[in-house]
């Protein structure tokens, strides 16, 4: 029992020392392992080369992409210019049309209940107005398209224009250049010394700023593009 | 003897704690070893540039990706958008004569009365006047307007075509269409449904039905197939605009 214990104590104490110096060893490896810069030259130097190629490759797709996207951009800039086109054109057809309200300097001419004013009449005037260069016309603020039909109604005796009577005082408005207007309509020999013929005196008067409403837009059931 | 009994377990402990911390020591000394050390400092800077560069790269591509895709959805609306704009562009001219037109329709020909002025002339030289046996610009424009109270969807005189804004007049013994001289015979057409622009035009006050009667060399055909020119003016607007609504 004396012997036992006078080599335990020692004993104990080297195992202690040993336990730790193993640990102390143990965490050495450790930080050696998540340190990179204790890891061999050739490793790092071989991982140095590797994000290299990568770094490499995501410049490329980068590249790559950007092109791409620059195309794209230049596809989306030459639709925005086509769509813009292609809005004017339309926008300028549906004026000749009458089928967009309009507005500008131009004309007024009135007709009053006394006046015998046949449909011709209103015919001969609105030819007269396109003549001289009118840009837009209406009666009574029925637009005047391609397909305004001015009639007179046998069954009602009314003045007609697209199915609608034309009431007392009749108004003609025109939009365009009012000297070129007026002195169409006051030309000797020209529309209104033929209706004075018959009594009619319409009444012209020059307006800055006239507003046309637009027409509604027409079913057509016969009209086609041909193929050519 | 009895010393011996824990010599060497112990020498054997300390042999082998010697081995080990020569081995600490010497993993200790290495790894702070100078130009080594320096060496893969360099090399770990490197590395970092490089992930660091690779992460800028990475959001970069993510972000172009990304509005990459925004554009092309972009265009794929535009596209239809784009579509829709041609298709009513495309309706418009045809409502506004700028392309050839074809349908069912009626084709008019009308001449001067030459017959009539020639027995007239032999007949009754006095009451002879040139201008009653000419066709003029008054006939065409009432026959046109007359068509339009028919329907008619599309006209052309002497293929010009009929546009709003086509004024139909003459200058001396000349007609104009469009600003066009025309010379006789003239050719209407009209496009829309025969029987009905065949009715207006047979009316029994009609312009043609007056044409008729007054003894000119017209002609009324009703067919299946017309086909009408396109205008070839332009519609130009300087005192017109377009009002906001």
């Amino acid at each position: 029992m004396d012997n036992a214990k006078k080599w335990q104590i020692p004993i104990f104490i080297t195992f202690l020392l040993l336990g730790i110096l193993l640990s102390v060893q143990f965490r050495t490896q450790q930080n050696f392992l998540g340190d990179l810069s204790l890891q061999k030259s050739d490793d790092l130097v071989l991982m140095l080369k590797k994000l290299h190629d990568k770094r490499g490759e995501l410049e490329k797709g980068l590249r790559e992409l950007e092109q791409q996207q620059r195309s794209l951009q230049a596809d989306v800039n030459a639709r925005e210019t086509l769509a813009e086109s292609l809005k004017n054109e339309s926008e300028q057809l549906k004026m000749a049309l009458g089928l967009t309200p309009v507005r500008g300097p131009g004309i007024t001419i009135t007709i009053t209940t006394e006046s015998p004013m046949v449909y011709l009449d209103l015919v001969d005037i609105i030819n007269e107005l396109w003549a001289s260069q009118a840009e837009a016309i209406a009666i009574n603020d029925q637009r005047i398209t391609p397909w305004t039909s001015i009639y007179w109604n046998k069954t009602n005796l009314t003045l007609t224009i697209n199915g609608k009577e034309i009431l007392y005082p009749c108004t003609i408005k025109a939009i365009g250049n009012q000297d070129k207007l007026e002195s169409g309509l006051r030309l000797l020999g020209g529309i209104l010394d033929d209706l004075a013929i018959y009594k009619v005196y319409p009444v012209i008067k020059r307006v800055e700023e006239i507003e046309l409403p637009a027409a509604p837009p027409p079913t057509l059931n016969y009209l086609q593009k041909s193929a050519s | 003897m009895k010393l011996n009994k824990w010599q060497l377990p112990l020498t054997l402990v300390f042999f082998i704690s010697g081995i080990l911390l020569v081995s600490v020591l010497n993993s200790l000394a290495a790894s702070y070893h100078t130009r080594w050390h320096q060496k893969n400092q360099n090399l770990v800077a490197l590395i970092q540039t490089q992930e660091k560069i690779i992460g800028r790269l990475e959001e970069d591509i993510e972000k172009t990706r990304t509005s990459l895709a925004r554009s092309q959805e972009v265009l794929a609306a535009g596209k239809e958008e784009l579509q829709n704009l041609q298709e009513k562009l495309s309706e418009l001219k045809v409502q506004a004569g700028l392309v050839e037109a074809i349908g069912p329709g009626i084709v008019i020909t009308l001449d001067d009365n030459r017959k009539g002025a020639e027995a007239t002339q032999a007949k009754n030289p006095g009451q002879f006047q040139a201008g009653d046996f000419l066709i003029h610009d008054k006939h065409i424009l009432y026959i046109v307007n007359e068509l339009r109270v028919g329907g008619a969807e599309a006209i052309s005189v002497n293929d010009q075509r009929i546009v709003t804004s086509s004024d139909i007049r003459c200058v001396g013994p000349m007609i104009l269409v469009n600003t066009t001289r025309l010379a006789p015979p003239y050719t209407i057409k009209a496009i829309g449904n025969p029987d009905r622009l065949g009715s207006v035009l047979e009316m029994q006050d009609s312009e043609y039905n007056i044409l008729k009667m007054a003894g000119f060399p017209v002609n009324l055909e009703k067919k299946s197939k017309v086909v009408i020119p396109p205008y070839k003016g332009s519609y130009q607007f300087t005192s017109a605009q377009p009002k906001e609504e």
